[in-house]
């Protein structure tokens, strides 16, 4: 935005982690010396002059039964259409990218097995045991925005024990891999990513 | 690139868990189907348990943690996160909840206690925990083991929402009485509260608790749920409350709207119209009653028996 324009982003505040969105935006402006309005949406006249909207990271059930029941996300999908020359920005962050997905896939902890419990392979106090026999299943969950043409996982690495830190190397094709599965191109930036039961883009449709 | 390989457990990890919580209502469920009607209600995450408080209070003897089985079928029903409860102090139920994948467990007090004078070595785990406190000095100490959620202890299993209350006063209460001293009194103040002197200064300085903080503990209604957030807490847990009410489905979905739109009193109006019977102390009070009833009967019908 130029012209002394006030940058206005709303954030989606129903669940999660949208005070640290916030903070975070914030954060950015300051350090860019530049003037952005950051505004909590809850409702469909929250929407009203926003530059961009973030869909933060939390539990993508719980922001899409609301959306659905208070009217946002059909406000947010028309918000969105009136957009001229793609002027308004939407960002999604862990289940706010689930929110945008035009396909959504559950992966499902557990078949009501115990857990392996092979002799030595116990587990020291405290310590993860690893593997388990749990098996995944893919359930069709109903999309939201529908915004982005891709198929998306909730839970696609696991549950909380298969959750990871690791830094997140963007190469110069544009591609973002992750510690393990580091290549020999050539890393443009990296930071340290945090994946919290995080979901995974299986394909572009 | 350092740190290439990717790691587990982290704190990061624990209480980043713990934050995507935050503005969501964690409900108690018993089995698959409650499960499903709380993840469809929006609850942000469930409780797996064998009895829910209110029955654990009336039927008394041991409650221990859940049976493996019984977690794992509520594991498959929903995507939600699933947490289950340990007893204080028996980490070797940690450590099967930690082995069967939940992604939290509480360390509660609605369950027997398993240990006089220690809690779980928390900061051993890989899996994040949640305690209940009462005080500064409590939830400061489950901190410093390793806890990376705070709940308030409350009164679970009542329907009564006063001990919640109680409670996050309480810690509220005793970080501004901290924020006023000056450094060799809240060295002190450390010391009384039994607390790391450098996490009651996190903690001033934060002016809040330094990891999630949620109110438990007797929370029935969509205005209990406003109550507790108007006082600070950043989410809610919801036992009894839910399943021992006359229409789960509908409550649930209530205390979802109202743990968002907290601050909103003409919504919350909306949301509890007409919300039939809450979750109430009744088969507490018909249970203590007729142990009353009965033990005055054998007082009067003993003496007879016997002339």
């Amino acid at each position: 935005m130029s012209g002394g324009v006030i940058v206005r982003v709303g954030i989606l505040a129903v669940q999660g982690d949208f005070a640290e969105h916030e903070e975070s935006f914030r954060a950015a402006a300051r350090a860019e010396n530049s003037e952005v309005a950051v505004v909590r949406v809850r409702l469909p006249a929250d929407l009203t002059g926003l530059h961009g909207l973030v869909l933060p990271g939390g539990e993508s059930t719980v922001m899409a039964r609301f959306m659905r029941s208070h009217g946002l996300a059909q406000s947010v999908r028309d918000w969105m259409r009136a957009s001229v020359d793609h002027r308004r920005q939407i960002w999604g962050t862990c289940a706010g990218l689930i929110l945008l997905a035009d396909k959504v896939i559950d992966k499902r902890l557990g078949t009501g097995h115990v857990p392996d419990t092979e002799p030595g392979q116990g587990s020291r106090h405290g310590i993860e045991t690893g593997q388990t026999n749990d098996t995944y299943r893919d359930v069709d969950a109903p999309q939201l925005l529908g915004c982005l043409s891709i198929s998306v996982v909730r839970n696609s690495y696991g549950g909380q024990r298969d959750s990871f830190e690791s830094d997140v190397f963007i190469s110069s094709n544009g591609n973002a891999l992750h510690g393990d599965n580091k290549q020999t191109k050539v890393v443009v930036t990296s930071c340290r990513g945090i994946f919290i039961r995080a979901p995974g883009i299986k394909s572009f449709n | 690139m350092t740190g290439a390989k990717n790691v587990t457990g982290t704190f990061t990890l624990k209480s980043g868990f713990a934050q995507m919580t935050k503005g969501g209502v964690i409900m108690d469920v018993t089995n698959a189907e409650q499960a499903r009607i709380a993840e469809e209600a929006g609850a942000c995450a469930v409780m797996a348990l064998d009895r829910i408080p209110a029955d654990i209070r009336t039927d008394g003897g041991i409650a221990r943690m859940a049976d493996p089985k019984r977690i794992k079928d509520i594991m498959a029903a929903v995507s939600v996160p699933v947490m289950a409860k340990a007893r204080i102090g028996h980490f070797a139920e940690a450590q099967i909840l930690q082995a069967l994948g939940v992604d939290m467990i509480d360390e509660s007090e609605v369950l027997s206690p398993a240990d006089p004078e220690f809690h779980i070595d928390k900061s051993r785990f890989t899996v994040p925990f949640v305690c209940g406190a009462r005080d500064l000095g409590e939830a400061l100490r489950r901190i410093a083991e390793g806890a990376t959620m705070i709940r308030t202890k409350g009164e679970a299993g009542t329907g009564d929402v006063l001990e919640a209350v109680r409670h996050a006063r309480c810690i509220r209460r005793q970080i501004d009485d901290a924020a006023a001293l000056d450094e060799k009194e809240r060295r002190a103040y450390a010391d009384e509260l039994r607390v790391p002197y450098a996490l009651l200064n996190d903690t001033v300085a934060q002016g809040r608790l330094p990891v999630v903080n949620f109110a438990a503990g007797g929370i029935a209604t969509p205005a209990d749920v406003s109550l507790m957030m108007q006082l600070g807490v950043d989410g809610v847990f919801v036992g009894s409350g839910i399943f021992k009410s006359s229409e789960p489905a509908r409550r649930a979905a209530a205390v979802v709207e109202a743990v968002t739109h907290y601050t909103d009193a003409s919504l919350l109006a909306r949301v509890s119209y007409d919300l039939g019977q809450p979750m109430t102390a009744g088969r507490l009070l018909d249970f203590a009653g007729k142990k009353a009833w009965l033990n005055a009967a054998f007082g009067i019908l003993l003496p007879i028996w016997h002339y």
